[in-house]
């Protein structure tokens, strides 16, 4: 016997045993309630519809075939031409506007923020330094400069092509987030001791507090203040994409058998500091992204033991399991058509609306035989397109020099040709310090 | 007869309409329970399918194929469901109650029973549905190429990565199949 036909047999055995053995008692009548409000559609409908089954064949001659082939050959070409004129290109230019803000990491821990546009050209190195963001409307960017061996680095504000270096706040807020109109720079800052194990045998690190910084000055607001239970801290935070609100993740820790546990809820609060609320409890919550219209939260739930891209209402009054994905970032298109995302299957983007999929997801599948490929997916500014980091390895070791990193984009829908925008050394390996695509 | 219920149905006789499906609803509530996984999805997709087939039942040309036609009206309608409702559905696996006594043979059955239920799980709905038509609807390939209005070859192919995937999915949970005799009678 066969491995396959011993799968086949028990296929059909769970099948057969799994079967109900009734269907619920009213089901046919409740269809025949239905059925008698109906019409039936008349068979040229239906042929033309084509739900004809078997399916239609043309038979030449047939003066009914040769009409009805007339018919949908007009509708046909005066349809592609009202759709071609009114519909954008799905599939989109093969390259895309903007610029690409990228970290060096080759020679790690010696990083550099580098910048190339979206067609590949103009690359230039901005300067040393790491774990760069860039507002969504291109203007500015923060990053962390200055760190180097035991001494640590500054969070450092500047035009997005490097000019006009200054600190911001002279401590390595690694996360800081700057707003998308440029103006504003969220970051978190530590405060108070570790959040340690009672036998003092596990740290998890600080509370800390978040703060808002215009890039214009150094004089910030405290927007979240340390959470009063002294084992929460916060992390995941962003601005909404008007930039009028910032979602956040609160994580309780607690230590059970050695190990620590966290408790995690999302939560939102107004720029200014005002409104400060808990959107949902959620099982665990580490990347949070707005669709563009601040009405839904995309984020990786059940983080360990299933992951699955979920997608909130910022009320908290709906959540949906939008698929099954792995431990990465999902992230909306800026349009808002597309959620983007890891699974089992490779990339995926999935059509959205309303909060809920549209149809199957898009799939790519990486070629297995490279490495640290989930990265987060970055969108084009318009939405359009979406670039893939692919890392391979091109030496022996886990030296950074052992491997190379090419940056691919392709169509939303991951159907079209990609195009390669960089073969160079490694970049990024920090994964929490996504590239940045920008206008 | 069913020939005649049919052509009788085709003319707009709901009662003739009636009296054909009546018959065939079990079976379809069962493959749709099978490719959803969901009790409620399921009767709702079986209801919609009676109702399409009546609207569209004049697409029919064959009576001799009412029962692939109306297949492949649930395998539609089931992708439709799918495709709205993928994530929501939450389906937990049947729990077996401890205090039951249960044979060394049954234990081996359910092992495997549980394994596959865990396979199914991870595959896509396209993937689950063709799977069903073969193996529950128990139809031979060139009529499960109807059903799914596809080509012979794809059909194959689809089954053929299908069972890939399933086996795939065996293994990556760390769960290498294993069927015994017993199982599978």
């Amino acid at each position: 016997m066969t491995g396959e036909s011993q799968l086949e047999r028990g296929l059909t055995a769970l099948f057969q045993s799994d079967a109900p053995v009734h269907a619920p008692i009213d089901l046919h009548a409740a269809a025949m309630a239905q059925v008698a409000q109906r019409r039936q559609r008349p068979a040229f409908l239906v042929l033309v519809g084509g739900d004809a089954f078997p399916a239609a064949t043309t038979r030449i001659g047939s003066a009914r075939t040769l009409v009805l082939i007339g018919v949908v050959l007009m509708l046909a070409a005066i349809g592609t031409l009202l759709v071609v004129a009114a519909l954008p290109d799905d599939d989109g230019p093969t390259t895309s506007a903007g610029w690409i803000t990228f970290v060096d990491s080759s020679t790690a821990p010696a990083y550099a923020i580098w910048r190339v546009r979206a067609d590949g050209t103009g690359a230039y190195r901005i300067g040393a330094g790491e774990c760069p963001s860039v507002s969504t409307d291109g203007t500015s960017m923060v990053f962390i400069a200055g760190r180097s061996g035991d001494v640590k680095g500054q969070t450092t504000a500047a035009r997005s092509d490097g000019s006009n270096q200054r600190v911001l706040v002279s401590i390595e807020a690694f996360t800081a987030d700057v707003s998308p109109d440029g103006l504003e720079v969220l970051w978190p800052k530590s405060v108070g001791p570790a959040i340690t194990s009672a036998d003092g045998s596990m740290s998890m690190g600080s509370q800390s507090e978040l703060w808002i910084t215009p890039i214009s000055d150094g004089q910030g607001l405290l927007v979240v203040p340390r959470p009063s239970p002294a084992n929460v801290q916060i992390h995941g935070q962003t601005w909404s994409p008007s930039g009028d609100r910032i979602a956040f993740v609160q994580s309780a820790i607690t230590f059970d058998g050695g190990r620590p546990v966290a408790d995690e809820a999302i939560w939102v609060v107004n720029a200014d500091g005002s409104d400060l609320h808990l959107v949902a409890s959620v099982s665990t919550a580490t990347w949070i992204s707005w669709s563009p219209d601040g009405r839904w939260l995309a984020y990786v739930g059940d983080l360990v033991t299933n992951p699955q891209v979920r997608v909130l209402a910022v009320d908290g009054s709906v959540e949906t399991v939008v698929a099954p994905a792995s431990q990465v970032q999902p992230n909306w298109s800026p349009d808002g058509r597309y959620l983007s995302y890891w699974d089992e299957f490779g990339i995926s983007t999935l059509e959205m609306s309303d909060g809920l999929p549209v149809g199957e997801p898009n799939r790519l599948q990486p070629s297995t035989d490279h490495l640290y490929t989930f990265q987060p997916l970055v969108w084009s500014p318009d939405g359009r397109r979406l670039l893939i980091v692919e890392t391979r390895r091109v030496g022996s070791g886990s030296r950074p020099e052992n491997f190379a990193t090419r940056l691919f984009t392709v169509d939303a829908k991951l159907r079209g040709p990609t195009t390669l925008i960089l073969d160079r050394g490694r970049i990024n390996d920090f994964s929490s310090c996504p590239i940045i695509w920008r206008p | 007869m069913d020939e005649e219920l049919v052509a009788r149905a085709q003319r707009g006789d709901r009662e003739a309409f009636a009296t054909l499906t009546a018959g065939r609803t079990k079976r379809l509530y069962a493959a749709a329970r099978l490719i959803l996984r969901d009790d409620e999805a399921a009767a709702d997709a079986v209801q919609d399918t009676l109702v399409s087939a009546w609207t569209d039942l004049k697409g029919l040309r064959d009576p001799h194929l009412f029962d692939a036609w109306l297949q492949r009206v649930l395998v539609r309608v089931c992708h439709r469901t799918a495709s709205r409702a993928r994530g929501r559905v939450v389906r937990e696996l049947l729990a077996v109650g401890q205090s039951l006594p249960i044979s060394p043979d049954v234990q081996v059955e359910l092992a495997a029973r549980d394994e596959l239920e865990r396979g199914l799980r991870h595959l896509t709905h396209d993937q689950r549905t063709v799977l069903v038509v073969r193996y529950y609807l128990d139809l031979p390939l060139a009529q499960c190429a109807q059903v799914l209005g596809l080509p012979l070859g794809t059909v194959q192919s689809r089954i053929n990565r299908a069972l890939d995937a399933l086996r795939a999915a065996l293994e990556a949970e760390g769960r290498p199949l294993v069927l015994a005799r017993e199982a599978v009678k």
